[in-house]
């Protein structure tokens, strides 16, 4: 993916979390778009716009609003790790491995979110953020799903999957 | 220096991960300080993020209208019979205007400091939310061009919201109370007598608990804050859900219901202080309690 289309859409991404999904929340959980683009891009593609791009407006969203900069960016640059091993084991062609990266990333960025927050930053419950994690995992999984089913159309087949 | 030529992606993200670990660290030891770099980032993001966000309330309303369209005209008709009661004590208000200026006039005789309230109050858009479904930090679209300053305090309809804990020209970041690890110093609405200190309990909710162990508190009394610390007296904080008797701490654990719904926040209310007052020591009757609303 070109950089270019790539930072459009995280700008995108990140004007529309910060205001206008603010007035969409379902149970009070609104979507990260930030971490959907990140998960689609680093499943989709070999480079490493996706994550580039997620760090630095990760921080941006920190430095915006949270009192402990850089909690955000850190849990991106662990779920592009988590990816890049489970991705292997995955068909990437088939959008179930897209429903299943989904939850599984969105449950570890999650959890570390919660765990660097209990650390560092203003504390919220454990039983809280799992209150939460249900409506979350249904809106990244919404959320990821067309924006995968749109980018895949303009992608090859991976020569190095095992089913080819 | 040959392991970094020959691993330079990972030498890369190596580096990144130790910056934003620095980060993480001095901004933890430096909680509540900002960089003019955020605060110019605020400056600029704010003028997209005002539009997008008045797009999506708009939309979401709209939407909502529809469905909820016999609500709403459940509530109307709800509110004129409010609006039929508050006529009715509009008149007996003005019966005691007469009596409420002789009283400031007395005041004014005996240089009572604060006779009269300070506070203006300035309407404000929520512009932007932080988005992490966890914390409730907002940025509101008034800032120190309409007198807000750091710790405004800041309500709505329902009550209290929380304070101001940054602010540029145009916006001002506000945290609510059910965030802060700070606490509020309460009273108890039926019983002005019964004070407590309240705080945020993690769960998107509030805990307090009475200074007097002993304290009649029952479920579904109101609470308001009690005037000590940064909180002007009287506003609505929530009611009582739920009573525990801790005896080990031999204290009354209160769970609270913030009047504040925080997970809808459109409209805002900010209290400033009137120019004439900023520069005016506090009065003589406000005796701050250690650790209630302070940082």
């Amino acid at each position: 993916m070109k950089f270019i289309s790539a930072l459009g859409l995280f700008i995108g991404a990140f004007f529309l979390q910060t205001s206008f999904l603010a007035s969409f929340r379902i149970f009070g959980v609104s979507p990260n778009l930030i971490l959907c683009l990140l998960i689609v891009m680093t499943f989709l593609y070999d480079d490493i716009t996706g994550v580039t791009l997620a760090v630095v407006f990760s921080l941006m969203v920190d430095v915006q609003f949270m009192p402990i900069i850089g909690i955000g960016p850190l849990c991106c640059l662990t779920v592009f790790f988590g990816i890049l091993v489970v991705r292997g084991l995955l068909y990437r062609d088939n959008a179930l491995s897209m429903i299943f990266m989904s939850i599984l990333a969105t449950t570890v960025y999650t959890v570390l979110y919660w765990l660097l927050g209990a650390v560092f930053g203003p504390a919220y419950g454990f039983f809280y953020m799992l209150k939460t994690l249900p409506m979350l995992l249904v809106w990244h999984t919404a959320v990821c799903l067309p924006i995968y089913l749109v980018l895949r159309r303009n992608l090859l087949r991976h020569p190095r999957d095992r089913y080819v | 220096m040959k392991w970094f030529r020959e691993h330079t992606k990972l030498a890369a993200v190596l580096a990144v991960f130790t910056v934003l670990v620095i980060m993480v660290v001095a901004s933890y030891l430096n909680a509540g300080s900002s960089t003019p770099l955020g605060r110019g980032m605020t400056t600029v993001v704010s003028f997209v993020q005002k539009p997008l966000s008045d797009i999506g309330s708009g939309i979401s309303n709209g939407f909502s209208g529809i469905f909820r369209f016999r609500t709403v005209l459940r509530e109307n008709e709800e509110l004129k019979e409010q609006i039929a009661d508050l006529n009715a004590q509009l008149i007996s208000l003005k019966l005691s205007e007469q009596e409420l200026s002789d009283l400031i006039s007395l005041a004014e005789i005996l240089k009572y400091e604060n006779a009269v309230g300070n506070n203006e109050y300035v309407s404000a858009d929520v512009i932007a939310l932080d988005g992490s479904n966890w914390f409730n930090m907002f940025t509101v679209n008034v800032g120190t061009n309409r007198g807000v300053q750091k710790d405004s305090v800041v309500i709505n309809g329902d009550g209290l919201i929380g304070r101001v804990y940054e602010v540029g020209p145009n916006w001002a970041k506000v945290v609510s109370i059910v965030d802060e690890s700070t606490k509020v110093s309460f009273r108890i609405y039926q019983d002005l007598d019964m004070v407590g200190i309240l705080a945020g309990d993690g769960r998107g909710s509030l805990t307090g608990y009475m200074l007097d162990p002993e304290a009649a508190v029952t479920e579904g009394q109101m609470l308001v804050t009690s005037g000590m610390g940064i909180y002007p007296a009287g506003l609505t904080i929530g009611r009582v859900s739920n009573i525990i008797w801790d005896k080990d701490a031999v204290v009354r654990t209160l769970e609270i219901d913030p009047a504040v719904n925080f997970k809808n926040l459109n409209k805002v209310t900010v209290i400033t202080v009137s120019g004439s007052a900023l520069n005016e020591e506090p009065s003589g009757y406000t005796e701050d309690l250690e650790g209630v609303d302070g940082e």
